[in-house]
């Protein structure tokens, strides 16, 4: 559901970027042209080293492109500096990584509260509130004193969707989040952030796995730094019927 | 199978990763050596090596001397011991003086010192060039080494040369060693005849014996006392007690004075060494972490044998030869540093400290058993199937946690010691500001002066001396930049030389005593408190008048303008003195030393007897100053005394400024040295703040870089990494500053002249080490504050 009545949290017009190993220029991405509109959940895919975690971090402002033209909000991003970066990043947008990366000698609520401390004005009471409000979302209330190596591996997911979650960002990026997962706890991370897009969180994600894109309305293909290919939930249905999926994915990634 | 040599051009290649390792590791060890060696140098120069042969059973006999390791003796006494009981061979030896030394047409001032036929026998001290029997003792001297190479271009004929002294004919009877020293530098021997020996009881020869096998010092004393009791020997004025005689080792005359001090600073050597002992522990434990998962891969695939342990001996090797050649270049220079302020008398030897061969063997021996210990400490103690299991199930081991402990406690230890030693180090620093304050009673800048030796036979008589002494003051006068000159027997920072008076109680005591010309107290910039100066109407015909000090009206006699001050000496009238005049105190031996009462005569009214005994044991000095300038120059003082007194050699200039400074010279020399111990254990313990602090910011990474991705802003990020680093050295400032409290009365040593530890004191220590903290900590977590998180997130995978 792509409509331009519906205003874009991220814009992005022939954004590129380039390495400089040693006297090597590695050209990781390339003319990428992508908007992500309020409310959708965009999946990205492709295969190992096509760009897509540069991609992601280039969304969250981890990252400065190259070249090209990247508007966050309908801000500008050109020019912003690292605390500027850091505050809209705070404010904004929630990061859910693969490893989880939950910190070792904190407690699940305090990993929750992370990202709420590094905001002005907010008091400590407050920020407990969201943070147990956070985990309640992602059923994990009854775990907030322990600590991450007393969770499996989908429970420290969940937590880390929380603190992602618990600073009320206008997007959700999330980087193969089901990659150090097996299945069961795959799933039930997926269906809690397809929960979560239907409640109206912006979510874009990358992965590998055919199944878990599917669950987003559009998928954008990555190969060689470049998008080859954009389908919507509605594109894949039809193509499904007509049996051109399995064609898709072959041309796509020979 | 592959031996140990073919492993060797990996294991240099490891040895240089990362690059920083082993530069880091031998500055951190050379530092630590260099404070260790040079405190061995001094311990080894110092307290353990007397230049004689059997020192141990050298003894140094007669009553307690001011300093009470040490011994002088009377000539009564001398005589009436003879050969003390149980003792192979004695002899004595007068305090050096000043005489005017003629070689060829040079004539310079050279130090001598009386010695009996005697002394050098027992000192076991032979020439260097085979002596001349023909040349009778009374006529032959002995050069010393210093001064057969500077003044006799080591001629090795310089034996049966003729040489003046004082204008008496003599004859070079043989060079001492260039070791040779015996409480003091001197540039000659010259013969201590019964002729030379003072009438009186006063104590001022030293006398030494050297005892047969077997025998013991103790029993010597018990002798010499028996001996003392059943003889009719006069008592000295106001000491003598048989008690009081007796006779000590020479080795501890020799070493008492020094040993205090330099064990202490051998000490603080020992904690600096131990930090730096501590930080190569802790870099060697995080190499030993790096090495975990190639230490598992060698087990995993059964390269059990020599293999894992050839790095850490090869980094053994490395680090200690690093460590020497950084160590020893900084101990040389600390040495150096150090030499100029060791006090003369405690000084073993005449040739300059210098890093001994035996220091730098114990210097590599240290070197390479603090590297091995640190390698030892800093290795991961646990059985490779652990290790393997560790490493395997998890991708980590478990050690990074025990490792992370094992430095944060080191870091404490160090950090502790420290700040301990800088507590040291602030509070003597802080003692020596106080005591630099402290007035020594006369005016420093514009005046300085040279050493002359009026002697017997180019001044014969009393009158030939006043006549010099004026026409030279008479000549300085006219100088241009000179406003006032005179002579005196006396300076304001100087031992002194002590007379008996009779005190107004009839008791007898020993007081400074000083002759001086008119003009002297000007030149001197002693202030008159009341009544006047010594001046050009006191002559000889006119009544004998004496100037006091304040310390005099306050100790002995209140009186002041007006009262009598009456001699006590066994030479001479002792007629009484009408004091005419109050000088303000001046200090003598320190800044610290209590001021002690003096009494200043005109030359003019001397006695010819008292003047001919004085002449001996004080040395004379002219001195002049100068509005605008400081006095006059070198060339001209010495021109301008040759001018006035043809033959009188003059000694060194020295301007009023250098004699003040040697008054703090022992304060300040403690301060320096304790300043260096501190620094050097502060810039250690900043390094391994820095090193430690490096390690936990890299491993740290993902959490910063995560941080980062969450909204942390560069300033959160550093306020967080600032306060874990401080953190880690707050415990052991706090820890050190209460040590330091605790052992402020050890630290406190008199030799040391500790200040007292106040709060002054531990805040500036305390703020003091939190700034250089600060200071380690900061560079590390400014280059992690800045990381770019999508690099260090994007390999989150491997970081895991």
């Amino acid at each position: 559901m792509q409509s331009a009545l519906v205003p874009a949290v991220i814009e992005m017009r022939g954004i590129g970027k380039v390495f400089d190993i040693g006297a090597m220029e590695v050209h990781v991405l390339s003319d990428i042209h992508l908007d992500i509109r309020r409310g959708e959940f965009v999946s990205i895919a492709g295969p190992s080293g096509c760009g897509k975690t540069t991609l992601l971090s280039l969304m969250g402002v981890l990252d400065i492109p190259t070249y090209g033209t990247f508007r966050f909000l309908g801000q500008s991003m050109s020019g912003l500096g690292r605390r500027a970066r850091a505050r809209l990043r705070n404010q904004h947008i929630g990061f859910v990584f693969q490893a989880f990366n939950l910190i070792g000698d904190m407690t699940v609520i305090e990993n929750v509260e992370l990202p709420l401390s590094f905001r002005d004005g907010m008091s400590r009471r407050e920020r407990a509130d969201r943070a147990a409000s956070a985990l309640a979302d992602v059923g994990m209330a009854h775990r907030t004193r322990h600590y991450p190596d007393q969770l499996s591996g989908g429970q420290q997911q969940r937590v880390a969707v929380a603190r992602a979650l618990a600073g009320e960002p206008s997007i959700l990026l999330a980087d193969e989040p089901t990659g150090n997962l097996d299945l069961r706890n795959g799933e039930t991370v997926m269906a809690l952030l397809s929960r979560l897009h239907a409640s109206g969180r912006t979510i874009c994600m990358v992965t590998h796995d055919e199944r878990f894109s599917s669950v987003a309305d559009r998928t954008i293909r990555l190969l060689d730094g470049c998008i080859i290919d954009e389908t919507t939930y509605r594109q894949r249905q039809r193509e499904a019927e007509a049996g051109l999926d399995e064609r898709r994915s072959t041309e796509s990634f020979p | 199978m592959r031996s140990p040599v073919d492993g060797l051009p990996r294991a240099w290649r490891a040895l240089w990763r990362p690059r920083c390792f082993l530069p880091l590791a031998s500055l951190t060890l050379g530092i630590g050596l260099a404070a260790f060696t040079s405190a061995l140098t001094m311990v080894e120069s110092l307290l353990r090596t007397p230049p004689f042969v059997h020192h141990a059973r050298i003894v140094m006999y007669g009553e307690e001397d001011r300093d009470p390791a040490s011994r002088a003796a009377s000539p009564m006494f001398y005589d009436a011991i003879g050969l003390p009981p149980g003792a192979t061979s004695h002899g004595a030896a007068q305090v050096p003086e000043s005489v005017n030394l003629r070689f060829g047409e040079r004539v310079r001032l050279a130090r001598a010192q009386r010695v009996d036929a005697g002394f050098l026998p027992t000192l076991g001290v032979p020439s260097v060039l085979p002596e001349d029997p023909s040349i009778a003792f009374e006529r032959g001297i002995m050069l010393s080494h210093a001064l057969w190479r500077d003044g006799f271009g080591a001629d090795p004929h310089v034996v049966g040369r003729p040489v003046g002294v004082n204008g008496t004919a003599m004859i070079v009877r043989g060079v001492l060693p260039s070791d040779y020293r015996l409480l003091a530098d001197i540039d000659l021997l010259i013969p201590l005849s019964a002729a030379n020996m003072s009438r009186d009881s006063a104590a001022n020869l030293i006398a030494v014996a050297r005892l047969a096998p077997g025998v013991s010092g103790d029993s010597v004393t018990r002798q010499i006392r028996a001996t003392l009791l059943a003889s009719n020997l006069p008592q000295r004025p106001g000491c003598l007690c048989v008690p009081m005689y007796g006779t000590t080792p020479l080795d501890v005359v020799l070493t008492s004075n020094a040993r205090p001090v330099v064990l202490i600073f051998f000490g603080c050597s020992l904690l600096v060494l131990a930090i730096a002992g501590m930080n190569l522990s802790n870099l060697m434990l995080t190499r030993a972490l790096q090495r975990t998962q190639e230490t598992c891969l060698t087990i995993a695939f059964g390269g059990l044998g020599w293999r894992p342990r050839l790095l850490p001996i090869l980094d053994v090797v490395a680090i200690s030869i690093g460590a020497l050649v950084i160590g020893l270049p900084i101990a040389r220079t600390l040495v150096i540093a150090v030499r100029p302020v060791v006090p003369e008398s405690w000084l073993l030897s005449a040739l300059p400290i210098d890093l001994h061969w035996r220091a730098c063997a114990a210097a590599a021996l240290a070197s390479v058993t603090v590297a091995a210990m640190s390698t030892m400490l800093g290795s991961l103690r646990a059985r490779p199937d652990q290790l393997l299991r560790m490493q395997f199930a998890s991708g980590k081991t478990s050690l990074v946690g025990l490792a992370q402990r094992a430095r944060r406690l080191l870091v404490l230890v160090q950090t502790t010691i420290a700040t301990l030693l800088l507590v040291f180090g602030v509070a003597t620093s802080s003692h020596m500001w106080r005591v630099m304050r402290i007035s020594l009673g006369f005016e420093q800048t514009g005046a300085s002066f040279v050493e002359i030796n009026p002697d017997a036979n180019q001044f014969p008589q009393i009158d030939d001396v006043r006549r010099a002494t004026d026409i030279i003051r008479v000549e300085a006068m006219s100088e241009p930049g000179v406003d006032s000159a005179g002579l005196s027997t006396w300076l304001p920072v100087s031992r002194g030389f002590f007379m008996p008076f009779r005190l107004p109680n009839g008791k007898v005591s020993y007081l400074q005593y000083g002759l001086i010309s008119p003009g002297a107290m000007e030149s001197m910039g002693i202030n008159l408190i009341a009544g006047r100066p010594i001046g050009a109407g006191d002559l000889a015909t006119t009544p004998p008048v004496a100037v006091v000090n304040q310390a005099y009206l306050d100790r002995v006699d209140s009186r002041g303008i007006g009262g009598w001050v009456t001699p006590a000496s066994p030479h001479g009238e002792n007629r009484p003195m009408r004091i005419v005049g109050v000088v303000a105190d001046t200090r003598l031996a320190g800044a610290e030393q209590a001021v002690l009462p003096a009494v200043f005569l005109p030359f003019s009214q001397v006695d010819t007897d008292v003047y001919a005994f004085v002449r001996r044991f004080a040395p004379t000095f002219v001195i002049v100053r100068g509005s605008g300038q400081e006095a006059v120059a070198a060339q001209d003082l010495q021109k301008l005394v040759r001018r006035a007194a043809p033959g009188l050699a003059t000694g060194h200039r020295q301007s009023f400024r250098q004699l003040a400074r040697q008054a703090t010279a022992q304060t300040r020399r403690n301060a320096a040295l304790a300043a260096v111990f501190a620094g050097m254990a502060l810039a250690l313990a900043c390094i391994g703040l820095y090193a430690v602090q490096s390690l936990e910011v890299t491993s740290g990474l993902r959490d910063i870089a995560l941080r980062d991705a969450l909204g942390a802003t560069p300033m959160d990020q550093l306020g967080r990494l600032l306060s874990r680093g401080l953190g880690m050295a707050m415990p052991g400032i706090a820890l050190g500053l209460v040590a330091a409290i605790i052992l402020e009365r050890n630290l406190a040593h008199p030799a040391v002249e500790t200040g007292s530890i106040d709060v002054g004191v531990v805040a500036a220590v305390a703020l003091l080490v939190m700034v250089a903290a600060l200071t380690a900590v900061a560079l590390p977590s400014l280059r992690a504050a800045v990381v770019r998180p999508a690099s260090i997130l994007r390999n989150e995978g491997t970081h895991s």
